[in-house]
């Protein structure tokens, strides 16, 4: 599998694809850029009606670009066909054939290439194995589980060994458990062939657990491009902040700069926080606190806030409380037992200035 | 913005035409179009907006006789929409919601109309039912007049509510029963729910089937040809026109009349009512429904419905006993004088030529049908609703309009200076015998079941799954031949189920057509009808019966499954 770690980069640039006419115009990609190396695994992660899909059905030749270059090892695709585009697509509804049996299914796309008989054999007979779906070759799509299904989708695309995989949402139709397996499944499987992989998502934890890099998009313009950990801990905007994870919000003055570090003003206290490089000294900001970055005691101290809901959920406790008419989310996730804070009682508040950005307003 | 637009519109034919399959398909669609249906209606409105025609209009909107055939049309398609529709929903009802015996022997009584040709029912009525009837007249005494509004309502409510059925049972079955069982939780009984909840829900079905069988109605021609009597409906009034008096101006300007109700009601229900509906039809019954248990409602309902399914059955019967009969109603005697005559004697061209027309015309309404389908549906470019519209005027425009049209296209050959562009394809000098101009007809009637059938299928298939197909490397050819076409099996098979038995029994299109070397079967049967021989008429119904059934049965065999074919059908109007 080694020739296949040397293929397989995609590059988009400026890619915008515009669907309708006229005044019913929707501009479902607007002039987004990205490099993917070869190998790597990126998630396009982003809200439904993002751009998300439309990006990944055009980089499989689905949907043509209305302007921009689609270059696949620095050769430009955005004309070929997507019958000859050396990419496998796996669907969110696995679009298995129905009148095919698991066999044929995974043989499809190799009889096309007229590969001899008894190679076909041995290729599927190999996928199907590192799938676990030896057995049921014989079995008809509807004869198998959702995992089965979703299993045989990726060996069919497998079997290929196409320069690109490309997933669309392939788990949201499995329950929440077989969803984690099949997630790890896939990442194992990814680095073992290191065949460079492009997967649209809108579940965030998806994406992180699956990701070298992500790609968050609202609105069909990319927000951030980043691993998992920047973009949980260093988001570019207030929309990334807010879809990966929970984030809180407090409206600030920036009162000093120093490099990447900001000073401001947080319920009266001042503070130190990492910063986006778009903040400017005296200008309004907010400094994004997570909600498992503050912490609540029944300590006295300047910052009483005080408790309107608490929800008991087993291994944490999720708060609200309010400070100066703002509700914050809290989250304690080591909580002391028998030691929740009640609804109405007042607590102080303190968090930690690691664990928070700036961003501007 | 515009040049970008009028760009874009542009690359997507550039798209299609690089796919040469796809490009040959919709070339061949187009042309087929054309010729065999806006080249033959733009004749029809040109003759029919003539300085000449407009004298005609005139004479007709003033004349009380004439008015009175534009409301006989009118009124018989009402009074039929409502009995049919009413038909419909008591079938529909009982296979859908009762607990009873017999249930697969009256829905096999619903649908037989199907397969039968015109005329069955209408003979066997009057033997049965007319003045010299065999129950009226011989058991009763009654010298019952089954000419007329009366018999005309029976014998057509019978004929076509088949369509209400499908259209209903598909409804019936789709609803969801939780939704029924939300309102009996909430209070409602079983009257309540089904008057608050159950009705409500099937208005669009029910109104869809009305408007249905009216534009049938209204369009038949075969039943006010026997029963009408002094009842003259436009589409007979038509007829005689063209073949009586020889005055094509009046046949063109009373079809025109008749085609302006016809096409309106039916854009009606095809672009507004059937969007109004709440209930998908996906084919899959949603779960089981709760029988109804009030013995009154249950069996006052099999009674009536199993009546009629008597009825039917009793019309049909009588149409084989007739066959076999020297003169029914007189003279019981075994003969088989009556198929000698259809086999071997004067009737066996007709048989003859019906049959290989039909078989000509049957692969490629089917196949023409699933282009088109695949086309609308899976395509995008600019005008396929066009397409679709087009396509579907075949069933719309009422039979006799259409032949009148064929009639005025196609009887001279069509040139440019003294070129022959389109030889004569009807007529007596037309090119092989007239066959073409029949062969065409019977294709723009039947693609439309097989367009609806094929679209409501396609729909249903994730259209990831011809993804899956080019992503694997396929290219628009194979991926049709070797996924869609597989997949879409049963839809086809009815396309093809529907349009041989839509060619054979098909009449008003194509009457004006015939020719010595083109017989068509249903005119003859009209001819022996005419002259009192019932039993060869009866002879020719059971042949032509048989012949159906035997290629539904080949059909059977060779593109296999039928499964669905019952509910595509019903879509497929």
């Amino acid at each position: 599998m080694s020739e296949q770690t040397e293929t397989g980069a995609l590059r988009l640039e400026n890619v915008t694809k515009i669907f309708g006419q006229g005044s019913s115009q929707v501009r479902a990609v607007d002039d987004v850029s990205l490099t993917i190396q070869s190998g790597e695994f990126v998630t396009l992660l982003g809200p439904s009606g993002c751009g998300k899909t439309t990006t990944l059905r055009l980089i499989a030749g689905f949907e043509f670009p209305t302007s921009g270059r689609l270059l696949l090892d620095e050769k430009d695709i955005a004309n070929v066909p997507p019958n000859l585009r050396p990419m496998a697509m796996v669907f969110q509804s696995y679009a298995l054939f129905p009148h095919l049996n698991v066999f044929e299914n995974v043989a499809y796309g190799l009889r096309l290439r007229k590969m001899p008989e008894a190679e076909i054999k041995e290729a599927v007979n190999i996928v199907l194995h590192m799938m676990n779906l030896v057995g049921l070759e014989r079995r008809n799509p509807n004869q198998l589980s959702g995992g089965q299904q979703q299993r045989v989708a990726l060996a069919r695309a497998m079997v290929m060994k196409p320069k690109l995989l490309l997933f669309d949402e392939p788990l949201s139709n499995l329950d929440a458990k077989l969803r984690t397996q099949m997630r790890m499944e896939i990442r194992r499987l990814q680095q073992r062939m290191g065949i460079t992989s492009v997967y649209v998502t809108h579940d965030q934890m998806e994406a992180m657990s699956l990701s070298d890099r992500v790609v968050v998009m609202n609105r069909g313009k990319i927000e951030q491009v980043g691993t998992p950990e920047e973009i949980y801990q260093r988001p570019a905007t207030m929309f990334v902040a807010d879809f990966i994870g929970r984030a809180n919000f407090v409206e600030t003055d920036v009162l000093a700069l120093d490099g990447r570090l900001a000073i401001v003003d947080v319920y009266g206290q001042k503070v130190q926080l990492a910063c986006s490089p778009e903040i400017r000294v005296g200008q309004k900001a907010y400094a994004m606190i997570r909600p498992e970055a503050i912490n609540l005691s029944s300590r006295t101290s300047n910052y009483m806030a005080e408790v309107k809901t608490a929800v008991y959920l087993g291994n944490s406790v999720e708060y609200e409380v309010e400070i100066e008419q703002n509700l914050l989310k809290v989250v304690d996730y080591d909580p002391t037992p028998g030691m929740m804070f009640r609804e109405g009682s007042f607590v102080s508040m303190t968090f930690d200035p690691e664990r928070s950005y700036l961003l501007p307003k | 913005m515009q040049s970008l637009s009028l760009n874009r519109s542009l690359r997507e034919y550039r798209r299609l035409a690089s796919d040469w399959t796809l490009l040959l398909g919709l070339v061949v669609v187009v042309v087929f179009l054309a010729v065999a249906i806006v080249w033959p209606l733009l004749k029809i409105l040109g003759v029919g907006f003539s300085a000449d025609a407009l004298a005609l209009y005139r004479k007709y909107f003033s004349s009380p006789v004439y008015l009175r055939i534009m409301w006989n049309t009118v009124e018989l398609g009402l009074v039929v929409g409502a009995v049919g529709t009413l038909l419909g929903f008591l079938f529909a009802y009982v296979q859908v919601r009762l607990d009873v015996p017999l249930k697969k022997f009256m829905n096999l009584m619903a649908l037989l109309p199907i397969i039968s040709p015109p005329f069955a029912v209408a003979t066997a009525a009057i033997v049965l039912f007319g003045r010299g009837g065999l129950i009226t007249y011989q058991l009763f005494g009654i010298r019952n007049n089954l000419y007329g509004f009366r018999g005309l309502v029976l014998v057509l409510s019978l004929s076509l509510f088949t369509v209400a059925y499908l259209n209903l049972k598909g409804m019936m079955e789709a609803l969801d029963p939780a939704l029924d069982e939300a309102a009996t939780n909430l209070g409602a009984n079983k009257w309540a729910v089904f008057r608050t909840v159950t009705l409500p829900m099937l208005i669009p079905g029910i109104a869809g089937s009305f408007l249905l069988l009216f534009v049938e109605a209204i369009a038949d021609l075969a039943n006010p040809l026997v029963l009408g009597g002094d009842f003259t409906v436009l589409a007979s009034r038509v007829y005689i026109a063209i073949s009586g008096e020889y005055d094509t101006l009046a046949g063109a300007v009373l079809s025109l009349i008749l085609l302006v109700p016809s096409l309106t009601v039916y854009l009606v229900q095809r672009y507004w009512v059937s969007r109004k509906s709440f209930i998908s039809v996906t084919g899959k019954p949603s779960g089981r429904h709760q029988s109804i248990r009030n013995p009154l409602v249950r069996w006052g309902l099999f009674a009536v419905v199993m009546l009629i399914s008597l009825l039917i059955l009793m019309l049909y019967g009588t149409v084989v006993v007739g066959a076999f009969t020297k003169l029914f109603g007189i003279n019981f005697d075994f003969t088989l004088a009556n198929f000698e005559f259809v086999i071997m004697g004067l009737g066996s061209q007709a048989m003859g030529d019906t049959s290989a027309m039909s078989a000509i015309s049957t692969p490629i309404a089917g196949l023409l049908g699933m282009v088109i389908a695949w086309l609308v549906v899976r395509k995008s470019f600019a005008g396929r609703a066009v397409l679709d519209f087009v396509a579907m005027l075949g069933i719309a425009v009422p039979g006799t309009v259409l032949g009148i049209g064929y009639l005025l296209a196609f009887n001279a050959p069509l040139k440019i200076g003294n070129n022959v562009l389109l030889p004569a394809l009807a007529g007596g000098t037309a090119l092989a015998g007239g066959w073409i101009a029949i062969i065409l007809a019977y294709v723009v009637r039947s693609v439309p079941a097989g367009l609806r059938a094929g679209v409501a299928s396609l729909q249903q298939i994730d259209p990831a799954i011809e993804e899956a197909s080019i992503s694997l490397g396929a290219d628009s050819s194979v991926t049709f031949r070797k996924i869609t076409l597989p997949l879409i099996r049963p839809a086809f098979f009815t396309g093809l189920v529907y349009s041989f038995a839509r060619a054979m029994t098909s009449l008003s299109a194509v009457i004006f057509l015939a020719t010595p070397e083109a017989k068509i079967m249903t005119a003859q049967i009209l001819n022996e009808v005419d002259a009192g021989r019932f039993g060869n008429a009866f002879a020719y119904c059971v042949i032509l019966i048989g012949l159906v059934l035997a290629v539904i049965g080949l059909l059977y065999v060779v593109v296999g499954t039928s499964n669905g074919v019952e509910r595509d059908l019903g879509r497929a109007r």
